[in-house]
C-alpha cells in the first residue's frame, strides 16, 4: 500500500489526533431549532455571529439551544455553502454531506451579565462558563479561549461597549478563522459590525412567537421567518375569569 | 541434568564524607576550593566535628577547638550545621539513588545502602552502576564514594575506605578486610575500644573478625560482638528501604537578591523542567503545586496552585506559575525559590483520545488556567444544579474540569428528553421590587418599576400585562434549610412581548421580580 493511499485513509484522522493542522474551519453548525436551521442552514463555523434583540426576545433560549446542540456527541456540521436547505427535502440530510464535528471540542459561555444559568443536564460539568466582572475582562478571557483553539463555540452574552476598537474586532475574527471557533455574541446592539458573518435579529410578538430577521449573512440569504422558540409558554387570556381566579393556562 | 540457579545477594553503599558539611556548603559557589569545617552543636559547640580534605591537608582535625583549627589553617571557613540543608541533601541523594536501585536505606553518617542484587544486568556492570551513582550525586553538588559487596557491612566499609567506586567480588570480602585497618570500624567502634583492641595486637578488621564473639561480648559489650559477626558476613538487620513517597521539589538559591519577573521566570523554567523530569520518572503528574519564595529582608511568599487537571509538562507548569506571579507580584526581591509538588496523581491517558477528535486537553487545561488567573477561580465554573423547589436555590456552580469536555466528546448522549429545553431564563441578582396589578375581567394588568431602567429588563418604568400564569405557591420552612419563604409565583406576559417571573409575598403582599425569560 503506498504512502499516498495510507495518507488518504488515515491522514486527516492522524493530523487531527496529533493536533498539528487542519482544525475544521468550514461548514455550518446546527442551532438545534429545526425552523431556523431550515431557514439559514446554521451558524457559520469559524466566524463571528450576532444574535440581537430586546429583552425577552428569545436570544438566550436560542443561544442555549445552539450550545446544547454543539455539545451533543452526535452533532453534525454541514459542509459546503449556506444555501437554505430543508431537512424534509433531504438535501441536507445525507450522510455524505455531513461532517462529524460537534462534540469533538469544548464549548464555552462568557457571561458578562452574570445572569444566565444553564440548568439542564446537558451543561452540567461540561459547559465552561466564564463570569467576568467587567466587559474588559470578558474580552480578554475570550481572547485566551480563542487562542487555545480548543473550542467549537464560544458564546458571549451581555452588553459590550458599542464601539469596540476595529483592531479588536479584526483580531477576534482572525482568531475565529484560525481556530475554527464560532463566536456568537448575544445582546441588544451590534458588536462586531463589519467583521460579523451572520447577524440575526429577534423581535418578540405578544403571543410568544418570535420574528427572526437575518440582516447580514455572508454565506446565505437575507430575510425573515416567524419562529416558535418556546422560550416561555404561550398563555391564553380568559376575560371571564375574575382576578383572583385568573390562571394562565399553557397552550399545548 | 538440572542446573540450580543460584542468586547471590549483592548490596551497594554510597558514602558521602562529611555529609553535614557538604550539605551546608554545596549550594554556595563562593565556598568552592576553600578549606571548610563544621562546628558542632550542643556539647560539641566550639569544636570541629567535620572538615573537608583540603582543611585536613592544612592540619585541621575533628575534635579541635575552633581556635586550634583557625591557628592551623587561617583561611578556614567555619560553617554551622543547617538542618534544612541536611534534609534537602538526604532527599536529593535518595532521589538520585532511586535511578540506580528501587530499594534505598539510610544508614546514618552520610551513608546510604541499596539492594544491588541483579542490577548489573540493568546497568551493564556493577562498576558502571557505581559510577552512575557517584556521577548522579556529583550532579547534585555532593562528592561521594560507592562500593558493592556481598553484604551491606562490607560494602559500607569499602565505600568509607576506598575512594571512587569499589567492587568487592563475591568471595573476596576477606581479602578486603585483611587490608582495612581496625580504625575503619570507627564509628561505630569508639576510639578507646580501638586502642584497647590494638593493645591486644589487632591491626586489621580481618584479625578482629577472627576473635571469639563470646569473649568480645564479655569484655567489650554486645554491640562490639554484633560488629564482629557483621565482619564475618552476618547482616545485623535486614535492609529497610526508605519510602519513596517524598514528593518532588526543586530549590534554587540566589547569591544576590533578584528583582523583576523575567529573571524569576528563568529560574522557574529550570525548576519546572526538573520537576517535570522527576514526575516523568515516577509516572506521576502534579495535582497541586506550591511556589515558595524567600524574600530579601526576611519573610516568605507562598502560593498554592491547583491546576484544572493534573499536569506533567514543564511548559504548562511554567505557564501556570508565571500567570500566578504576573497576577500578584512579589512585594520584595527574592533570594530563594522552591517549587514543590504538594499532591500528585498517576499519569493516565484518556480513553479514545487518539481518535476522539481534535480536542487537545492540555491546551484546554492551559487556557482554563489562564482564564482563571485573569478573572478569578470563582468566575470560571460549570453549572451544577441543586435539587430545590425554589428557583433561585437551584443555581449552583462547580469548578470546571477539562476532562469533562473530553468525556462529553466521547460519551454517549444523556437520555434527556429533547423538549426539556433550554428555557433561557435570566435570574435577576438581586431580585427587584415592583408594583404589580394582575389583569382581570378584560382589563390589562400593570407593572411599575419604582427604580430607574435596568439592563436586561423588557420594560422601562411601566408596562401593561396582557396575560399571566399562576399562582404557584412556594413555602419554605424546616424542610427548606430554614428559608422563610411564603409566596405566590406568577409568569407575566407584557404587551411589549416580554415575559417576567414575579412573586408576591403572602405576608407583606409586596411584589418582587425574580427573572426574565429570554
Amino acid at each position: 500500500m503506498t504512502s499516498t493511499v495510507l495518507d488518504a485513509l488515515l491522514g486527516s484522522r492522524i493530523r487531527r489526533g496529533t493536533h498539528e493542522t487542519s482544525l475544521p474551519t468550514e461548514g455550518l453548525l446546527e442551532t438545534g431549532i429545526p425552523d431556523l436551521d431550515a431557514f439559514i442552514g446554521g451558524l457559520p463555523r469559524g466566524r463571528t455571529c450576532e444574535i440581537l434583540g430586546p429583552a425577552s426576545a428569545g436570544k438566550t433560549t436560542l443561544l442555549l439551544s445552539l450550545l446544547r446542540q454543539a455539545m451533543s456527541p452526535g452533532a453534525t456540521a454541514r459542509d459546503g455553502d449556506a444555501a437554505p436547505r430543508s431537512r424534509a427535502g433531504g438535501a441536507c440530510g445525507s450522510p455524505e454531506e455531513e461532517v462529524r464535528a460537534g462534540g469533538s471540542r469544548a464549548v464555552a459561555l462568557v457571561d458578562l451579565s452574570r445572569t444566565v444559568f444553564p440548568g439542564g443536564r446537558w451543561a452540567q460539568g461540561r459547559l465552561l462558563v466564564v463570569r467576568p466582572k467587567s466587559a474588559e475582562l470578558g474580552l480578554r478571557a475570550l481572547d485566551v479561549l480563542l487562542s487555545s483553539a480548543s473550542f467549537e463555540i464560544i458564546a458571549l452574552v451581555g452588553s459590550l461597549p458599542r464601539g469596540l476598537p476595529e483592531a479588536l474586532r479584526v483580531r477576534v475574527a482572525r482568531l475565529c478563522r484560525e481556530a475554527g471557533t464560532s463566536v456568537v455574541a448575544c445582546g441588544e446592539h451590534p458588536v462586531f459590525s463589519s467583521c460579523c458573518a451572520l447577524r440575526l435579529e429577534l423581535d418578540p410578538l405578544p403571543d410568544g412567537v418570535v420574528v427572526a430577521r437575518v440582516t447580514k449573512n455572508r454565506q446565505g440569504p437575507l430575510g425573515e421567518r416567524r419562529l416558535l422558540l418556546r422560550h416561555f409558554p404561550r398563555l391564553r387570556v380568559d376575560a371571564q375569569v375574575s382576578p383572583l381566579r385568573l390562571v394562565g393556562q399553557e397552550v399545548a | 541434568m538440572s542446573t540450580a540457579l543460584a542468586i547471590s545477594r549483592r548490596a551497594g553503599c554510597v558514602h558521602v564524607p562529611a555529609f553535614s558539611l557538604q550539605a551546608a556548603a554545596r549550594r554556595d559557589l563562593a565556598l568552592r576550593g576553600v578549606p571548610l569545617a563544621l562546628e558542632g552543636e550542643g556539647p560539641l559547640r566550639g569544636r570541629v566535628v567535620e572538615c573537608c580534605a583540603r582543611a585536613q591537608d592544612e592540619g585541621v582535625q575533628e575534635g579541635q577547638t575552633l581556635a586550634q583549627a583557625r591557628a592551623a589553617c587561617p583561611r578556614l571557613r567555619i560553617l554551622q550545621a543547617d538542618a534544612s540543608a541536611l534534609a534537602g541533601a538526604r532527599h536529593d541523594v535518595h532521589e538520585a539513588l532511586l535511578e540506580i536501585s528501587p530499594r534505598i536505606a539510610w544508614s546514618g553518617q552520610g551513608t546510604f545502602c541499596f539492594d544491588a542484587t541483579g542490577l548489573h544486568r540493568l546497568h551493564g556492570s556493577e562498576t558502571s552502576m557505581l559510577v552512575a551513582a557517584v556521577e548522579a550525586l556529583r550532579g547534585r553538588g555532593l562528592v561521594a564514594r560507592a562500593a558493592v559487596a556481598s553484604t551491606r557491612f562490607v560494602a559500607t566499609l569499602a565505600a568509607r575506605a576506598r575512594p571512587g567506586a569499589c567492587v568487592v567480588r563475591a568471595g573476596h570480602e576477606q581479602a578486603l578486610l585483611e587490608t582495612l585497618p581496625l580504625r575503619a570500624l570507627a564509628p561505630p567502634l569508639r576510639l578507646e575500644q580501638v586502642e584497647r583492641l590494638e593493645l591486644l595486637g589487632m591491626r586489621t578488621v580481618a584479625q578482629f573478625s577472627r576473635l571469639p564473639p563470646d569473649g568480645i561480648a564479655d569484655r567489650f559489650g554486645r554491640e562490639v560482638a554484633r560488629l564482629l559477626l557483621a565482619c564475618r558476613g552476618e547482616e545485623p538487620a535486614p535492609l529497610v528501604a526508605l519510602p519513596a513517597t517524598d514528593l518532588p521539589r526543586a530549590v534554587r538559591e540566589m547569591d544576590e537578591p533578584l528583582a523583576g519577573l523575567e529573571p524569576l521566570v528563568f529560574l522557574l523554567k529550570s525548576c519546572c523542567e526538573e520537576l517535570a523530569d522527576r514526575l516523568a520518572q515516577r509516572g506521576m503528574t502534579a495535582a497541586r503545586l506550591e511556589i515558595r519564595v524567600a524574600l530579601d529582608g526576611g519573610g516568605e511568599d507562598v502560593r498554592v496552585l491547583t491546576p484544572s487537571r493534573p499536569l506533567a509538562a514543564a511548559k504548562t507548569l511554567l505557564a501556570l506559575a508565571r500567570l500566578e506571579l504576573e497576577e500578584r507580584r512579589l512585594r520584595a526581591p527574592l533570594i530563594g525559590l522552591a517549587l514543590s509538588i504538594l499532591e500528585e496523581a498517576p499519569l493516565r491517558g484518556l480513553s479514545g483520545e487518539l481518535f476522539g477528535g481534535s480536542l487537545d486537553v492540555e491546551a484546554l487545561a492551559s487556557a482554563v488556567d489562564r482564564v482563571r488567573a485573569l478573572v478569578g477561580s470563582d468566575s470560571v465554573v460549570t453549572p451544577a444544579p441543586q435539587a430545590a423547589h425554589r428557583r433561585e436555590a437551584r443555581v449552583g456552580w462547580s469548578a470546571y474540569a477539562p476532562e469533562s469536555a473530553m468525556r462529553a466528546a466521547i460519551a454517549t448522549p444523556d437520555e434527556e428528553p429533547p423538549d426539556d429545553l433550554v428555557a433561557g431564563e435570566r435570574l435577576l441578582d438581586p431580585p427587584m421590587l415592583a408594583c404589580v396589578r394582575l389583569p382581570a375581567a378584560g382589563r390589562p394588568g400593570e407593572i411599575v418599576l419604582p427604580t430607574a431602567e435596568r439592563a436586561a429588563l423588557p420594560l422601562c418604568g411601566r408596562a401593561d400585562i396582557v396575560a399571566c400564569a399562576g399562582p404557584v405557591r412556594l413555602m419554605g420552612e424546616w424542610w427548606d434549610g430554614g428559608a422563610d419563604v411564603d409566596r405566590d409565583e406568577y409568569l407575566l406576559v407584557l404587551a411589549t412581548g416580554g415575559a417576567l417571573r414575579a412573586s408576591r409575598d403572602r405576608r407583606s403582599r409586596s411584589w418582587t421580580l425574580l427573572s426574565v425569560l429570554d
